[in-house]
């Protein structure tokens, strides 16, 4: 075929290989590419514009609702109401739950550095919500730094930082392991997720004891472990306690508490009392 | 003939320009809105918007504007995607380019074939992602992904997909 021996085909297998060059080397330096790293500080005022119109679009679709949906919205809160008077038989255990929580909360987010970011893009493809912030390795973000929300929720961990721009694996993201523990009985555990929970938005909390305390309800908080993440960060409350299938051991189902598909800021630790201790 | 095929393709010189500047606005507009996940969540899943927009690009003007905008295209997706670094770009690139050949060389270039050239490499698309999502963590964890968000993802891409070629054979569909 001409085309093989035309100068089109050249200049394309050119590109192509330059793409794989640029790819190989990303790989093994575990950072951006330079041509992501140049895109990322030119798209990142497009993205950021595009964010706020998304944003805004959000809010304004909020005024055209029909009736049904206020109605169907009304009963879906009546049955929230239900289910919250039925809780309120345990308010002592919660209320206990809660003080434990307080405790381990006020232990510090004053002593992190943290950078603030607008969510600037998603991954459409992707089945565990991961995102795009607007700072990067020019706001002293790195690869593995922390995210979180406004309120201080454990959000996920910076998976890959550009110059302008940087991409959070969340905590529904297989590839996030970090150290957990129940903030009532202490018992520890840690994040092990597997695409069937992340795809409904549950995080999976593997390790704990066939006898263990964990209920539905718990708190689950960051334990520190490995120095990769701060102590004290709320993830989440269990839903479910069940059999892992695999040992003996159990496993809590874990609803993040973070809204991880509507988030629109966020904070990047760069820095906490203990990071990078084993 | 090539030069007339080309002249043919894009409306001659003096409406060059404009086509080009509108395929560009499509591609930045369809990276943006992918990117941004401006268009509503079905079943939890979102079009991406960018494959249709490459391939039809690609069948309309040939293989070396799908091949550029393929390139364009991979790298905004790469930009915002926890994927290994280029893998969009490679793909997208290909894409371009072996479509844009197809249409020159095997296929005419009407509605019909950039549509399903466009659901193909959608397909293509959502199970090179559901490979690199689930593939580590067993069979079991890739059929939940592949059925149960990633088939979803490319029904709704297949159906987007027809705006697209619409648009880029509009011409061929309303004139006679």
């Amino acid at each position: 075929m001409k085309f093989f021996s035309s100068t089109g085909f050249k200049i394309m297998a050119a590109v192509l290989c330059a793409v794989l060059l640029g790819m190989a080397a990303a790989g093994l330096s575990g950072g951006d590419s330079y041509v992501g790293g140049l895109l990322s500080v030119v798209l990142s005022p497009f993205e950021k514009g595009a964010a706020y119109i998304a944003e805004f679009a959000d809010d304004l679709s909020l005024n055209f609702r029909s009736a049904s949906y206020y109605r169907e919205h009304n009963e879906e809160l009546e049955s929230q109401r239900d289910e919250l008077l039925r809780k309120t038989a345990d308010y002592d255990d919660i209320k206990n739950r809660l003080e434990a929580y307080e405790i381990y909360t006020e232990s510090g987010n004053d002593e992190f550095t943290k950078v603030y970011a607008q969510v600037t893009g998603r991954d459409s493809a992707d089945v565990c919500s991961s995102m795009t912030l607007g700072v990067g390795t020019a706001n002293g973000v790195s690869a593995g730094d922390p995210v979180i929300t406004e309120e201080g929720v454990f959000v996920g961990i910076v998976r890959r930082a550009g110059v302008a721009t940087c991409t959070v694996s969340t905590v529904l993201d297989p590839s996030v392991s970090i150290g957990t523990y129940d903030s009532y009985s202490l018992e520890a555990g840690f994040i092990d997720n597997g695409i069937s929970q992340s795809f409904y938005g549950f995080a999976v909390n593997a390790g704990l004891s066939s006898d263990t305390l964990i209920t539905p309800g718990s708190l689950i908080l960051t334990s520190g472990a490995g120095g990769v993440v701060p102590k004290g960060l709320i993830i989440g409350a269990v839903s479910e306690v069940r059999e892992s299938g695999e040992d003996v051991s159990l496993i809590a189902i874990v609803q993040p508490y973070a809204p991880l598909n509507n988030m629109k800021r966020a904070f990047v630790i760069t820095d906490f009392p203990g990071k990078g201790e084993k | 003939m090539s030069s007339a095929i080309t002249k043919k393709a894009t409306g001659g010189n003096r409406s060059g320009a404009a086509k080009i500047a509108g395929v560009a606005v499509m591609l930045l507009l369809s990276a943006l809105a992918q990117n941004t996940g401006f268009f509503p969540a079905v079943y939890s899943s979102r079009p991406l918007l960018m494959i249709p927009a490459v391939v039809c690009t690609a069948m309309t003007f040939y293989e070396g504007a799908g091949f550029a905008a393929g390139i364009f295209s991979g790298l905004m997706w790469d930009t915002v995607s926890p994927a290994p670094d280029g893998i969009f770009t490679l793909f997208l690139g290909v894409c371009g380019a072996v479509c844009g050949l197809l249409s020159r060389y095997r296929f005419r270039s009407t509605f019909l074939t950039s549509y399903l050239f466009s659901c193909a490499a959608s397909l293509v698309g959502c199970v090179l992602y559901c490979v690199f999502r689930s593939a580590p963590l067993g069979s079991a964890e890739f059929s939940t992904a592949f059925f149960a968000f990633y088939l979803p993802s490319f029904v709704y891409t297949a159906v987007v997909s027809v705006f697209y070629a619409a648009f880029l054979h509009r011409e061929k569909i309303y004139l006679p």
